[in-house]
């Protein structure tokens, strides 16, 4: 019986035998992985085998929020959803924020399993402990806005919080996201997951409290969090006035904002045409998730006869994906077509680097017009990005079924040399950093348990000069993978497992992170954690993910860099002369194995696994003959 | 005496007269401290004040990258400068 912070229950919806069962949550994964993605992970590994079709009914849908959602934690409304990526092939962990991640939470549940798959289009009604699995037959074809309007009617509750898919996620495209009102659970494909299932949407209104074991103890962690977040140079005297957008002048002053498909990152400045002075203008407001006091999101209202009423809130990653690495210069088309990315469900970024690869392969004569129904895809044409966005949403015959499964299926279908210029780690599309420019945080894609993900293991260090906890040269190949370590396992304790937000933690709390956690979530659910209790929280969710990935067919081979990255050289700008060569790669890859206590072959030691009490994956490994010290 | 290239954004920007770019000129041996203490005898003491505290150790969330590699993974404010290097100064900077 939980104290406080958790509500002590998993909801399990089956949508072959539509039925909905619930469940206590076991005391023990509450103390081991805390929330969020370690939940997801937890039972990923659980309950679905490595080698599953990730659009089969046995791939399953884990939504997670943390046990400070819901409770006064600042910051804390976020959801972590986990699946097997269709993408990637590995696990596909997406987080969200907004107000759905909550609802849940006051439901009474803190884990929301969706298994098997529907035969019609359904949409689940979660109104706390009454569940239903209802008729979505109208709603199939709509687009997530309107989907959201239709279902709040339907229920005749305007309050209630959805989380639904578009019409890629009906067609399946790889690069799918589900939409929660403005936000999303945007990469990996989660979204082509949930359309496999035939599962339209999630509506949830939930009526309870979060209860909290330590009031008192509370109180006094969240005045400390407020207070750093008070102190922080960035996050109230910047962050909440300009948003991610401002990382577009940063990056592009260090020359690792890439442009044009990575072939001449640093050779244009981007920041005078879609920085933060141009898009700012652009500003009408700006939006909070729930219980954040500083409210990131910038609300934007594009001008200009072409794009003219789109309003959207492109984060930074978009203003590389809808802008630079397609070459295009205009902010109003960035607003413009991310708009039409949420409406359709669809990640920005997948989708932007994905067309950056059509359109490299265009100009080099590898595609034709035949093959582009027409649309003239040279670097910069913003209208052909407004085209392709519905061609990929559809599955349109031609152009749009060749892009809509990302760039490394792309590749595949257009054969030659086209794997060479696909921009993706894993099958997930590169973020908006050039790793060449950026050694740990290029580490960190190749190492990510999900692919090229920044969010995995953010190297702060590199990108913002924060010495914490040591000062970096982001050229620098030593070092590297001992710090890549240090990010990922502080990332996934610190904010992917406990649903913090992670701008909080890297502009407030760097130096205090695992402490900050640990008193906040004991103080929460009366389950006592040391700040070392979270670090290795941390630890043991990015090994027992890498187990999963391993029985999932990956190995060392796969911790790498598209080639691009390995044989060109950034030519001009911040970073000019980088580049990450197999040697590079090799000295990096090493010392983060040896870091993490994995063999040269990146399997983890039987030492390591019996240290985070991870029997289960040492079982897997050991069946298969790949534990490396057996 | 040696120029370096001095860049700089945003707010930082605004208070060096609006110039993402500039050329400094230094003596021979200067520090990225001199460099500092030039620009703020150049634009005044709304730039010094943003950049220094008052024991002129740099404001918190200030960043200063020479050819690259952040100040502090080399000797912070005393890091010596050469002719032609490039110092880039950030401000506060968050997200992504």
């Amino acid at each position: 019986m939980f104290q406080g912070g958790y509500m002590g229950k998993v909801l399990r919806v089956n949508l072959t035998t539509k039925t909905v069962t619930v469940e206590d949550l076991p005391e023990k994964i509450a103390r081991d992985y805390i929330g969020g993605a370690g939940f997801g992970v937890k039972y990923l590994f659980d309950e679905v085998p490595g080698d599953v079709d990730p659009l089969g009914p046995d791939n399953k849908l884990i939504f997670a929020p943390g046990p400070l959602s819901g409770t006064p934690a600042p910051c804390a409304s976020r959801m972590a959803v986990t699946t097997k990526s269709p993408l990637t092939g590995a696990v596909g962990m997406s987080l969200s924020g907004g107000y759905f991640p909550v609802e849940l939470k006051f439901a009474g549940y803190d884990v929301l399993i969706i298994e098997g798959q529907s035969k019609t289009p359904v949409y689940l009604h979660i109104k706390d402990d009454k569940v239903t699995i209802k008729n979505a037959a109208k709603l199939w074809g709509m687009d997530t806005q309107i989907t959201q309007t239709i279902i709040k009617q339907d229920v005749n509750d305007q309050n209630t919080r959805i989380a639904c898919i578009g019409q890629a996620g009906e067609n399946q495209s790889k690069m799918a996201a589900i939409i929660n009102e403005r936000r999303a659970f945007g990469r990996k494909g989660v979204g082509a997951v949930m359309g496999s299932k035939n599962l339209k949407a999630i509506a949830i209104r939930g009526s309870q409290q979060v209860p909290l074991a330590n009031p008192e103890a509370f109180e006094t962690a969240r005045k400390f969090m407020l207070g750093a977040m008070k102190q922080s140079p960035v996050l109230y005297p910047e962050f909440s006035k300009l948003g991610t957008p401002m990382v577009v002048d940063a990056t592009s002053a260090m020359g690792i904002f890439p442009s044009e498909n990575y072939r001449n990152t640093g050779e244009k400045d981007y920041s005078a045409s879609i920085g933060v002075e141009a898009s700012i203008s652009r500003n009408k407001g700006n939006e909070h998730c729930y219980g954040c006091p500083v409210g990131c999101t910038q609300l934007k209202l594009a001008q200009g006869q072409s794009y003219e009423g789109g309003m959207s809130d492109p984060e930074y990653e978009t203003y590389y994906s809808l802008g630079s690495v397609v070459g295009v210069e205009s902010v109003d088309s960035i607003i413009y077509n991310d708009m039409l990315c949420d409406k359709y469900g669809l990640d920005t970024m997948s989708v932007g680097v994905t067309i950056a690869l059509a359109m490299e392969l265009f100009e080099r004569g590898m595609l034709t017009a035949a093959d582009t129904n027409g649309l003239d895809l040279r670097f910069g044409n913003h209208q052909a990005v407004t085209q392709l966005i519905a061609e990929i949403a559809f599955r349109r015959e031609g152009i749009g079924a060749l892009l809509c499964d990302g760039s490394r299926i792309m590749a595949a279908k257009v054969g030659g040399d086209a794997e060479y210029f696909a921009m993706h780690i894993k099958g997930l599309e590169l973020p908006a950093y050039d790793p060449r420019g950026a050694k740990a945080h290029g580490l960190n894609f190749a190492t990510s348990y999900t692919g090229a993900d920044h969010n995995r293991g953010y190297a702060f260090q590199e990108v913002f000069g924060i010495p914490v906890p040591n000062a970096y040269d982001r050229f620098a190949v030593a070092g590297k993978g001992w710090l890549t370590k240090w990010n990922q396992d502080i990332r996934c304790a610190t904010t992917d497992c406990p649903t913090m937000c992670g701008f909080l933690m890297d502009m407030a709390l760097p130096a205090v992170a695992e402490q900050n956690t640990a008193d906040l979530v004991s103080s929460a659910s009366g389950i006592a954690l040391t700040k070392e209790d979270v670090g290795r929280v941390g630890e043991r969710v990015n090994n027992l993910a890498r187990v999963f990935n391993i029985s999932a067919g990956f190995t060392r081979a796969d911790d790498t860099f598209p080639k691009r990255l390995m044989e060109e050289t950034i030519k001009a700008g911040g970073s000019s002369g980088q580049r990450i060569s197999e040697a590079d790669l090799e000295q990096m890859l090493n010392e983060y194995y040896e870091a993490r206590n994995w063999s040269p072959d990146g399997v983890p030691s039987r030492e390591k696994l019996a240290e985070l009490d991870l029997p289960e994956a040492a079982v897997l490994l050991a069946a298969r003959g790949l534990l490396a010290d057996d | 005496m040696m120029t370096v290239e001095i860049t700089t954004i945003m707010g930082l920007k605004a208070l060096m007269g609006g110039n993402k770019d500039q050329s400094l000129t230094l003596p021979d041996g200067a520090t990225v401290a001199a460099a500092l203490d030039q620009l703020g005898k150049i634009y005044g003491p709304a730039l010094q004040q943003r950049i220094f505290n008052d024991t002129h150790q740099l404001n918190p969330g200030i960043a200063v990258f020479v050819n690259g590699c952040v100040i502090f993974a080399r000797l912070g404010l005393e890091t010596p400068l050469q002719d032609g290097d490039a110092v880039l100064i950030f401000p506060p900077v968050g997200g992504g």
